[in-house]
């Protein structure tokens, strides 16, 4: 390898570590919201990830870096699904050892209900709502137009509407 | 109170903050990269090599088919048969494996948009040129609607070992093209997709959640299904196992701002465009 290669890789290398620092927690997240295993969420990431350090230089240029791993992200786990539908799994409580704001009952709750969307709007909620993307941008993400990612927001929240409305709303005091 | 919106967003972060992911500590995912790049440069190395080794061969067939002084490389007849065979074998992989670039790029299953992809030459635009004048002779044998060239492609792959690494197997292939009423500034738009993969990873399978079974009695089409949950879409399942869909949506969501006021197509217009047997995956 010449010096000039060497050196390349090595700037290659220290960016790319720095990225996956600061982003496989939120890729991988990503990943197991959509598929919600944690052994497939990593496969998930483990190639997302190979296939960014490959196209590092190209996208690093783009200043596209959190939107082609994002994008990986998807597409593999698009690419797995077909082989491994067979296998998924409902998040086990056992991979959630980390304790926020939602009480244990309503995470439940709400993962049942995302599990069972249809792909399409499980998709565009991940995107709008985990990562935040705009209706503009998820529908570039998923390559389907901002109407249809509009009109899946709309299905998808009425479906989860029944785990968003808080407990002293429903008069459910668990 | 919240809106439900709102409430989702906070939900979501809150759940997936409780998902506990493993450090991120780039050391395996750096190995793995650096193997994927040594993989890659293997492989195009490797059918480099494989034309150089042919067209030596060729240069010494040609050379004593016309009984010229030997030629500069491959004298010896086994080796040239060697690398010819070697070329059969080993050389150009089937047309069916394209780069995988997908995350940059365009792609319906999954997936991508690729404003990259866009930028580049198409990889196959003989075929979207034909996609898109059998879509004219259905849908807008007038000319006046339809974008006059397709310049967006959308392709779907999966993993295959019959495809080197960096290359993935052709499921899907398509295009979105303008839609344009008479007299409007607005933007509509219409999308193929031919797949002889998964129809259930298809690009605009995804985009739709509420397909119903359509009866139709057409050529060659073993079933159809209609979704309107968004725009109006059709896809055909033929008797041959491909499956032709066609999105349409009064909004070109990437290209425009502003939506047409109507398409005037109707499902069954797009069924039987959907149907016609030229749309292929070659």
């Amino acid at each position: 390898m010449g010096a000039g290669r060497r050196s390349e890789q090595t700037a290659r290398d220290a960016e790319f570590t720095e990225f996956v620092a600061s982003r496989r927690v939120r890729l991988y997240r990503t990943a197991y919201l959509l598929c919600g295993d944690a052994h497939r969420a990593e496969d998930i990431v483990q190639q997302a990830l190979a296939k960014l350090y490959v196209s590092w230089k190209r996208v690093r240029r783009a200043d596209s870096v959190d939107a082609y791993a994002r994008r990986s992200v998807l597409n593999v786990y698009l690419d797995d699904r077909s082989r491994a539908s067979s296998r998924e799994v409902v998040a086990p409580i056992a991979d959630r050892a980390v304790r926020t704001g939602l009480a244990p009952e309503d995470a439940d709750l709400l993962w049942q209900a995302i599990r069972e969307l249809p792909e399409g709007q499980r998709r565009v909620v991940v995107l709008r709502h985990y990562w935040g993307l705009s209706v503009d941008e998820t529908a570039a993400d998923l390559g389907i137009s901002a109407g249809t990612v509009k009109s899946q927001t709309s299905a998808a929240l009425a479906r989860l509407r029944g785990v968003l409305v808080p407990a002293e709303l429903t008069g459910d005091h668990r | 109170m919240i809106k439900p919106e709102s409430q989702l967003t906070e939900r979501m972060q809150q759940l997936a903050e409780q998902i506990a992911a493993p450090p991120p500590i780039a050391d395996g995912d750096l190995v793995r990269g650096r193997a994927r790049v040594r993989r890659r440069r293997t492989a195009a190395a490797g059918v480099g090599a494989a034309s150089v080794l042919a067209v030596g061969a060729l240069v010494t067939t040609l050379a004593s088919v016309g009984g010229s002084p030997a030629a500069p490389v491959a004298h010896d007849p086994d080796l040239a048969a060697s690398a010819l065979t070697s070329s059969a074998a080993s050389g150009a992989p089937d047309p069916r494996c394209v780069v995988d670039d997908f995350a940059g790029a365009s792609r319906s299953s999954g997936v991508v948009t690729s404003p990259r992809r866009q930028a580049f030459a198409l990889s196959r635009p003989q075929l979207l040129n034909r996609y898109r004048m059998i879509l004219a002779r259905h849908l807008d044998s007038a000319g006046t609607h339809l974008e006059r060239r397709a310049s967006n492609e959308q392709t779907g792959t999966r993993s295959d070992p019959a495809c080197p690494d960096g290359t993935a197997w052709l499921t899907s292939y398509g295009t979105k093209l303008g839609w344009r009423m008479p007299g409007e500034s607005g933007l509509g738009m219409v999308q193929v997709e031919v797949s002889d993969g998964d129809w259930s990873d298809a690009g605009i399978r995804l985009a739709h959640d509420a397909w119903r079974a359509h009866p139709v009695s057409l050529p060659g089409v073993r079933s159809a299904e209609v979704a309107t949950d968004g725009g109006l879409a059709v896809v055909v399942h033929r008797t041959d196992g491909v499956s032709v869909a066609i999105d349409t949506d009064a909004l070109f969501g990437n290209n425009a701002t502003t939506p047409v006021s109507g398409m005037e197509l109707s499902a069954d217009d797009l069924l039987a465009a959907a149907a016609d047997p030229e749309f292929s995956l070659s």
